[in-house]
């Protein structure tokens, strides 16, 4: 695992292009901070910090994180993978999470920009509980990666279906407006979702107040651990499929 | 000892309007332990299928094949211990890490502990000669030590049995010939090898046995030897400063195509006793300056496989 881990983020460190949601997501932040200000409504920086931090995490893993399988096909190590399909499927679950923990320091830094560069009092009631759901949130979109990974080798508008991958999910996981608050159907389609789940029980924790905790947090794992098992027999069936030649292994 | 065995091989695609296209058609051969086979065809053949089948990553439509003594479609775990797989060309490894850090990502894939991977990396590194660009970025090698950091993967597990394709396609000459003799050690050094190939002159310098492919059918096995000795290629007997009169002597010899040029003679001649029939004649005449240029694979190629890309 752990030269599955080091090669992803010496991959990811070589290639500077891959730091740039990471680094101008956040940016968005210092736009939805103005705003606040200026509607005089400061008391949802904490939640508004969410926001941006969920977007970045999103964005990074289908744009980063998903490309590990397609990456491999372009650079021909596809081929090569596939000699050992068992490690190789372990590999690419390492190597997808090192790429989507790398944004869990954006949490950070837009807590930094809204505390010190706009002076909002963002804060953090259950700190702890808090980081105990965002890991599980980068869990479940480690999940959500693997899937649009293997979706990006099956499809051939790869790149369209990765752009759709981001604005109609930061609505149906709740990331800019509480899932709640979708029409139906999506409502009931974002009650199925990891990340609306996530995001709810997040935007609660900030502020102090979460009813039936216990519970909705074994449901959100339940959800996380579907979704890691969907991506993951995704991946799988790609593989299998490779070997009866319904995929191709060149990019 | 067989180490390659497969019988009736058969891969079919999807072709135009769903109608199957076969990859390969019924393919059968046999490598002994130590044996270099050498695959030649032209594009399309379906050499890769081949490698492809043999080394698990595709599955035959029917017919069976096995790799030191495993069924590749049963036992694919096990064939996979036994064969280590080097492509030819720019891609397949991670040109933004360094030679070490690709094969040690490499060695955890086949299952590796670290500390075995490490030892075993060294002594490839060593063996191969990348010990001083060991810590380089392959991006920055050329052609020839790329392809040697390709041929280290495919070593780290110790394979019994090797399928190269096109494993030097694109190298400059010094880094061929290089090539050429880690493959004849490896040869020398019991390892079996399937060599997919273009290169005719490579692959008679290489190859204990001659297959070729077209259209995916086996169309000849055997040796250099035997395969050349099969060919009705023509014999080329050239000679300088040849009278004009011993020219018109020639032309009259039946089954000996004559060219001749300001006294350059060029002779094509299909059987033995024509050929000495021709020397003699050139000798009688006091001609000194002669050669007679045997049929090689080229000639073998050119008489089994058709041209479908030049012909006129």
């Amino acid at each position: 695992m752990y030269a599955y881990a080091r090669v992803q983020a010496l991959l990811i460190l070589r290639s500077p292009g891959q730091f740039a949601i990471l680094t101008m997501v956040p940016l968005y932040s210092s736009v939805f901070f103005t705003v606040l200000i200026h509607h005089h409504r400061q008391s949802a920086a904490t939640v508004v910090a969410l926001t941006a931090f969920g977007m970045s995490m999103w964005a990074h893993a289908m744009f980063v994180g998903a490309e590990a399988v397609d990456d491999d096909r372009r650079d021909g190590t596809l081929e090569h993978g596939l000699l050992r399909p068992e490690n190789y499927l372990r590999a690419l679950v390492t190597r997808v999470s090192v790429s989507c923990a790398l944004s869990l320091p954006v949490l950070g830094e837009v807590i930094v920009v809204g505390r010190l560069l706009f002076g909002l009092p963002i804060t953090v009631a259950r700190p702890a509980m808090c980081l105990l759901v965002i890991g599980l949130v980068v869990a479940g979109t480690v999940g959500a990666a693997l899937l649009t990974s293997a979706l990006m080798v099956l499809v051939h508008a790869a790149r369209t279906m990765q752009n759709a991958m981001t604005y109609p999910f930061y609505l149906l996981g709740g990331l800019l407006l509480p899932a709640s608050t979708l029409p139906p159907p999506f409502d009931w389609l974002a009650r199925g979702f990891f990340l609306a789940h996530g995001f709810a029980l997040l935007r609660e924790l900030v502020l102090g107040s979460a009813p039936h905790l216990a519970g909705r947090l074994i449901l959100l794992v339940a959800m996380v651990l579907a979704q890691l098992a969907v991506g993951v027999a995704a991946l799988r069936w790609v593989m299998h499929s490779s070997r009866h030649g319904k995929v191709s292994l060149h990019g | 000892m067989t180490m390659i065995e497969v019988d009736r091989l058969t891969r079919h695609y999807p072709g135009h309007h769903g109608l199957p296209k076969a990859a390969l058609s019924e393919v059968s051969f046999t490598v002994a332990k130590g044996e270099v086979l050498g695959l030649l065809g032209p594009n399309g053949a379906g050499k890769t299928t081949l490698s492809r089948i043999l080394t698990t990553l595709l599955l035959p439509t029917s017919g069976t094949a096995t790799v030191a003594g495993f069924d590749v479609i049963r036992f694919p775990r096990r064939v996979r211990h036994h064969i280590g797989l080097v492509l030819g060309g720019d891609r397949g490894l991670y040109g933004r890490l360094s030679a070490r850090q690709n094969l040690d990502y490499w060695a955890a894939l086949q299952g590796m502990n670290r500390r075995t991977a490490r030892a075993r990396i060294t002594e490839l590194i060593c063996q191969l000669g990348l010990a001083d660009r060991a810590d380089d970025r392959v991006e920055t090698f050329s052609r020839g030590m790329a392809q040697r950091v390709h041929l280290a993967r495919a070593l780290l597990s110790a394979p019994s049995v090797l399928v190269m394709d096109e494993p030097t396609n694109g190298m400059d000459p010094h880094a061929v010939v290089g090539f050429r003799g880690l493959i004849q050690q490896l040869r020398d050094q019991g390892t079996t090898v399937l060599l997919t190939t273009h290169d005719l002159h490579e692959a008679q310098q290489l190859c204990s046995r001659i297959a070729l492919i077209d259209r995916g059918r086996l169309l000849r096995v055997g040796t250099p030897q035997k395969l050349l000795a099969a060919v009705r290629a023509p014999r080329v007997v050239t000679a300088a400063r040849v009278a004009p009169a011993i020219v018109n002597s020639l032309a009259g010899i039946v089954g000996a195509r004559v060219q001749s040029r300001d006294g350059q003679l060029t002779v094509h001649v299909d059987d033995d006793t024509v050929l000495a029939t021709v020397l003699a004649s050139l000798v009688a005449a006091q001609v000194t300056e002669l050669t007679v240029a045997q049929p090689n694979l080229a000639e073998v190629y050119r008489g089994v496989i058709e041209d479908r890309e030049f012909a006129l």
